[in-house]
Parts: C-alpha cells; sequence; structure tokens
C-alpha cells in the first residue's frame, strides 16, 4: 500500500497514515507530525507571524490526532485546509491575518535580493513584489499552493474547498493577473510612464479575503 | 513585446529564504510539546486497542470501523437519552470484575505454551464457505468519568457487524451500534450509584459540535486535557458499505490482504504457517524508514499476524496450525485465567512488549484472551500496568471560560505537569491492571445469511475500495468546526 495507494491522484506523497506501517498510534501521530508539520507551518507562517503561526500548526495536529480515524489520504491537503480555518478564527478573533506579500516583505533579506538577482528575471525583486501585491489574497494563495507548496490541482482545490476545475479556473486567472501585474510593472521601469493605479500597492487596511469553500467559479 | 517572467517562477523566486529557517525553528520548538500534548489528549484516541498490527486480521475495514465507532460515540453523545434503564441490547457486555480479574477457581495451565497447545488440539471445525465472511465484535473504551467524591471510570462499548462477501464486486457492510457507557467494573458500578446514577456525560462540549474545533489556549503548545462524551443509553445502529474488490483478511495489515481463494491456499502445516508468518514480516521495511519508532522483533510481528490469521477464513487445520507456531514463540507470558469483558472465561496471554509509545505514562501489556478447550480467540484488551492519573476531562472552549465566573481546575498530566482548565472535570479511579480498551470477538465465520442494514440515513460511504468516491476535505463551514 504505502505510496502506491493512490496512484496519479496527486503530487504529494502519500504517507502518513493509511500506509505507515508503525503500530503504535502515538508513534503513527509522530510519523505524521514528523512528516507534514513543516508544510503545515510553512502555510501558516503566509499569514502570521511566528508565535501565531506555530499555534495554528500545533492546533492542526491536535485535530488530526483528535480524528485520526477521518484523515484522508492523502492528508496533507486537508491538514492545510485545517490551518487555512484555523487562520481564519484567529482573524476573526481579532488577530490579523497578514497579506502575503506583507509578509513576503517583511522575511525577504539579503540573501534574497541576492538570489533574486542571480536568477534570470526581467524584473527586479521589489518590482516582483508590488506586482504579487496587488492581486487578491485569493489569487496569492492559489499561486503559492502550486509553487511553494508543490500541489496538483486537486489536492490544492481541496485546501481550499473547492473542485479541482474550479480551482483551475482560479489559478488561470490568478497567473493572467500576475502577468498583467508584472507588465505594468515593467512598464513603470520605464521613465516616462507614470505608474498606472493598479499597480499601487494594496494599502494595508484591505480586510483579507477569506475565499468561501463552497463558491464556485465560472471560467 | 517585451521577454517577461514566468508568473509562477516569479512566485516560486519569491520565496524569502528565511521560511526556512522559521519552519525548521517551530519544528524543533513545538515537537515534543505537540507530540505530549497529543499523548495526554484522550479525546479520541487512534484507538490503542487497535495497533496496526493486532487489528491486521480486521484488515482495511477495520479503519471503517473505527470511524464507525468516532461517529457513533458522537451521535450517542448527541441524542443523550437521559432515561437508564434495564434494557441494555443483547450482548452489550456487563461490567466486569476488577481486573485480573482472576478465576478463583486454580488454573490447570501454568504456561502460555501449554494454553496454545490445548488450544490447537480443540480449534472447532466450521463451515468452510458461504456468501459472507461475518466477524461479529463488541469494543469498549475506558474513560475516567466520576465525582472527586465518587470517582468511577465508564467504559464506552460499540459494537461492529462486518458482512465481508466472498464475491468481488459485491458489497461489504459494516453495521456498528454504540451500545452505551457502563461503569467499568462492579466498584465502579458502585460509585456511579453513589454518584447519582448519571446517564450521560459531558465534559464541557456543546452537544454536536466537533472537538476538533478547539481555539486557542492561552498558552500555545501547552498540553490540553481531554474530552468525553457518552450517554448509557444505545444508540441506533448505522452502517457503512463499500463495494468489495474480493479481499476478505489480512495477515498483515500493512500489506495486501488476501482474498478467500487465497485463503483457502494457507498451508496446514505447522512448518507452512510458520513459513508464511515470516515471509510477511520480511515484507515490512518499517524499520529502516521510521528512525524514531522502535521496531517490533520479527517474533513479535509473527505474534501479531497469527492473532490476524485467527479470525481469517481458513480451514480448522490452519487455525491449529497457527495456535502452535504462537506456541514457539519465546516470550510469551502467561497472566492467568481472565474473564474477558463478555463474560467468557478463558487464559490471558501476554505476547511481549509492545514497541515504545512516546506517552512515557502509557505502555499497557496487550493481553490476549483465548478459550484453550475450544480453541477460540475470545479478547484483546490493552491493559494498563500503572495508574493512569486522573485527567482533567474539560475543554477549553474559548477564552472567554474563565472570566465567566466558571471555576478554574488544575489537572494533572501525565509526567507530573499540571494545566488549568476550565468547567467541570471528570475523575476517575485508575488502579493497576485497569482495562484501557479492548476488542471483543462475539464471532467470526461464513454464512450465506444476508445482512440487514440499518435504514440507508444512517449510511457512511466507505473509501478506499475500487468504486467508491475517494474522500474529500470537508470545510469547516459544514462541520462545524
Amino acid at each position: 500500500m504505502m505510496a502506491a495507494a493512490s496512484p496519479g491522484r496527486c503530487l504529494v506523497t502519500p504517507a502518513g497514515k493509511e500506509g505507515d506501517p508503525v503500530d503504535d498510534p502515538l508513534e503513527r501521530f509522530a510519523g505524521l507530525y514528523d512528516r507534514y508539520y513543516r508544510n503545515v507551518l510553512h502555510y501558516a507562517l503566509q499569514h502570521a507571524e511566528s508565535g501565531s503561526a506555530e499555534d495554528v500548526a500545533s492546533e492542526a495536529f491536535l485535530i488530526a490526532w483528535r480524528r485520526w480515524p477521518d484523515l484522508p489520504e492523502p492528508p496533507l491537503p486537508w491538514l492545510l485546509g485545517v490551518a487555512r480555518n484555523l487562520l481564519r478564527q484567529q482573524a476573526a478573533a481579532g488577530r490579523r491575518r497578514r497579506l502575503l506579500a506583507e509578509r513576503v516583505a517583511a522575511l525577504t533579506s539579503e540573501a534574497d535580493v541576492t538570489a533574486w538577482d542571480a536568477g534570470e528575471h526581467v524584473v527586479e525583486r521589489a518590482a516582483a513584489l508590488e506586482a504579487l501585491a496587488v492581486l487578491s489574497e485569493r489569487d496569492v494563495e492559489a499561486l503559492t499552493l502550486v509553487t511553494w507548496h508543490g500541489l496538483d490541482l486537486r489536492a490544492a482545490a481541496s485546501v481550499v474547498g473547492c473542485t479541482p476545475p474550479a480551482f483551475a479556473v482560479r489559478l488561470h486567472r490568478a497567473r493572467r493577473r500576475l502577468n498583467a501585474a508584472l507588465r505594468a510593472t515593467d512598464r513603470t521601469e520605464q521613465p516616462p510612464a507614470p505608474p498606472p493605479a493598479a499597480v499601487r500597492p494594496r494599502p494595508a487596511a484591505v480586510p483579507p479575503q477569506p475565499a468561501t469553500s463552497t463558491s464556485k467559479e465560472r471560467p | 513585446m517585451n521577454q517577461m517572467d514566468d508568473p509562477l517562477k516569479v512566485v516560486t523566486d519569491l520565496r524569502p529564504a528565511v521560511l526556512d529557517q522559521l519552519i525548521e525553528h517551530g519544528y524543533a520548538q513545538r515537537r515534543g510539546a505537540d507530540l505530549a500534548r497529543a499523548a495526554a489528549d484522550r479525546t479520541v484516541r487512534p484507538a490503542p486497542a487497535r495497533r496496526r498490527r493486532a487489528r491486521a486480521g480486521y484488515g482495511r475495514p477495520r479503519q471503517h470501523l473505527i470511524a464507525g465507532a468516532v461517529a457513533v460515540t458522537a451521535a450517542a453523545a448527541v441524542i443523550a437519552a437521559v432515561v437508564l434503564t434495564g434494557n441494555r441490547p443483547a450482548g452489550a457486555p456487563r461490567p466486569s470484575s476488577s481486573p485480573p480479574r482472576a478465576d478463583t477457581t486454580a488454573g490447570q495451565f501454568t504456561t502460555a505454551r501449554q494454553v496454545l497447545l490445548t488450544a490447537a488440539a480443540h480449534v472447532a471445525s466450521a463451515p468452510a464457505a458461504g456468501k459472507y465472511w461475518r466477524i461479529r465484535e463488541i469494543t469498549g473504551r475506558t474513560w475516567p468519568a466520576g465525582t472527586k467524591a465518587h470517582p468511577y471510570d465508564i467504559s464506552q462499548t460499540v459494537s461492529f457487524d462486518q458482512w465481508n462477501p466472498r464475491a468481488a464486486g459485491q458489497k461489504g457492510w459494516n453495521i456498528f451500534q454504540s451500545l452505551g457507557a457502563v461503569p467499568a467494573s462492579p466498584a465502579d458500578a458502585a460509585a456511579w450509584r453513589a454518584a447519582g446514577s448519571p446517564a450521560t456525560w459531558h465534559s464541557g462540549l456543546k452537544p454536536g459540535r466537533s472537538s476538533g474545533a478547539v481555539p486557542f489556549p492561552g498558552a500555545g503548545g501547552a498540553p490540553r486535557p481531554g474530552e468525553l462524551s457518552a450517554a448509557t443509553a444505545a444508540s441506533a445502529p448505522g452502517a457503512s458499505w463499500q463495494v468489495s474488490n474480493g479481499v476478505i483478511g489480512y495477515v498483515e495489515g500493512d500489506l495486501p490482504g488476501l482474498t478467500a481463494a487465497q485463503f483457502r491456499r494457507m498451508p496446514t502445516t505447522t512448518a507452512g504457517v510458520a513459513a508464511v508468518l515470516r515471509h510477511y514480516t520480511q515484507e515490512l521495511t518499517f524499520c529502516a524508514e521510521h528512525h524514531f519508532s522502535g521496531c517490533s522483533t520479527q517474533d513479535q510481528i509473527i505474534w501479531d499476524e497469527a492473532l490476524a490469521l485467527l479470525q481469517d477464513p481458513v480451514f480448522a487445520a490452519v487455525r491449529s496450525a497457527t495456535f502452535k507456531v504462537m506456541a514457539a514463540l519465546p516470550g510469551v507470558r502467561l497472566l492467568g485465567p481472565m474473564t474477558d469483558p463478555l463474560g467468557r472465561h478463558g487464559y490471558g496471554l501476554d505476547g511481549g512488549p509492545q514497541s515504545p509509545s512516546y506517552d512515557p505514562a502509557y505502555h499497557p501489556v496487550s493481553a490476549v484472551v483465548i478459550d484453550p478447550h475450544t480453541g477460540a480467540l475470545l479478547a484483546t484488551e490493552d491493559i494498563d500496568p500503572m495508574p493512569r492519573n486522573v485527567q482533567c476531562q474539560t475543554v477549553i472552549l474559548d477564552g472567554r471560560a474563565a472570566s465567566q465566573g466558571k471555576p478554574l481546575i488544575m489537572t494533572r498530566l501525565p509526567g507530573g505537569r499540571t494545566a488549568p482548565c476550565v468547567g467541570s472535570s471528570y475523575e476517575g479511579r485508575s488502579y493497576p491492571g485497569q482495562v484501557d480498551s479492548y476488542v471483543a470477538v462475539v464471532s467470526t465465520g461464513w454464512t450465506d445469511a444476508a445482512p440487514v442494514p440499518p435504514p440507508s440515513s444512517t449510511w457512511e460511504v466507505s473509501t478506499d475500495l475500487p468504486g467508491d468516491p475517494a474522500m474529500q476535505f470537508v470545510p469547516c463551514e459544514r462541520t462545524g468546526c
């Protein structure tokens, strides 16, 4: 069984639960934890400070422990979905859910800039970040789930609670919008043109958009 | 047109490198506390009675049985019938006598080997074919449920009736029913009566509310106590089904199961059965893959596989040979005469230590109760050799509770730590030898009868066999978490 449990269903390696051949419940839980805690914390860190993000990740695993029999295979999309809901609860409780572009800006170090410059990019890193900031959180989330987290459509769709086709549409639109924002930003790098309003960084006061999990987008 | 960056590459490369440090830091900081917190949390213990290999014989359907058990327990809590009557469903366990529950009659057996060889000689023949391989079981789990003045424990019991079709493509059924909670022992029953014979137990959870959505505690990573939802009343039965792929049982739960035809070809000699079980142990690779886990020895794995095989659709000769293989294993202890949770007499055997646990306060003995005179496997039980400390059974539903005038109760947690909890707390009378959880086998066998499932409104479709829809993540909006 192991990894062969769901061939072709998902890029995420299924493991840690049904296929995990360890007999002690706590050991199995530890296996799940060791395998996926970093992924969950990674996701939480996109929207919360370290302390809060760690709380969210810890909480997600406690929930997994309590709902062990219900844990789907592969477990990662489920875990990320739980973390997502917890982040939303945190936001509802007054702990501010940070915008991703804001988090990236806050976490950027000298090394990131150097690495960016070493990469083959047309735009500056700061400009790229500015373009990302134009996008809605819903768009940014779609993009990071497939890039930073390496999820396929099916897995990413289950994180945000929509169907894979709906997520595909969401991702497609996010790419298109980012592309447009990059072009606009790129144009702003040319001296004469004044920056279009669209590339203004989003005001920090704009509330995060909790993507309703039941919504279905139409192309 | 200008050359442009690929949007996905842009996003990929925007990822700050410091995230990796933060992630590793969080992992290092939290792991210990998070595992301890899970160990201290008994809300939904992931079925200690169903350690993976121990439940190998139950195979995949067992996974659904567990889910069913949880669902049923929740349902029972929601229904929360307040009437306590004497009408316990047939087959429901009576409060068992206090462990170690040694029979007063002197045992005629002095070694585990004698018990096993006698069982091998008394294996009963049974019909070798039928439409369904039916397994009926009753499971129980112990919880502290009393008050400070009258501490006692209850056992939550659930019955399972598993119908595994011989032929692929047919529906297999698991019909389950919460039989309600009963005092765990006669002494517990007395304390329960002294406490006013409560019929329901709730530790701060709103009825119907999932326990999975506990908002954040004050201190991140602090252990949180468990929760209890139980009622003495039985619930209506529920069921789950799946389209069979022909697999009808397991020898090793971590490996693919076998069909009825494959079980019929199982060797009938002791050497043959031993070779099969050894072969299966060699298929397991987890020792190499899980550096954090202590590994069972090959003999321990064979012991577990043998228990599984005893519940599979094999000829009596195979069952007999299996007992002989078990008798030849080293380190098997005779615990003595035991009465199983259904009141049947047998002998308790301990197949050896399980792999190490992360919970320092939980090292159960896994007892196997066998009736040597009928060659029947009666039950498996996890027994605490150590008194398990009383746990606060209250959950902090939200941060406001403390400011709403509810009492603040400190609770002891494994390892001597304390944690505050809010609201009512349940006290147990833990003692050495307490049965923490059990699986009692009511019957196994072929039948030509057909299952009579409860109404379709109670069905849960199982997911991991061909023909079934895949399980989806259920958003919080729908589960109430």
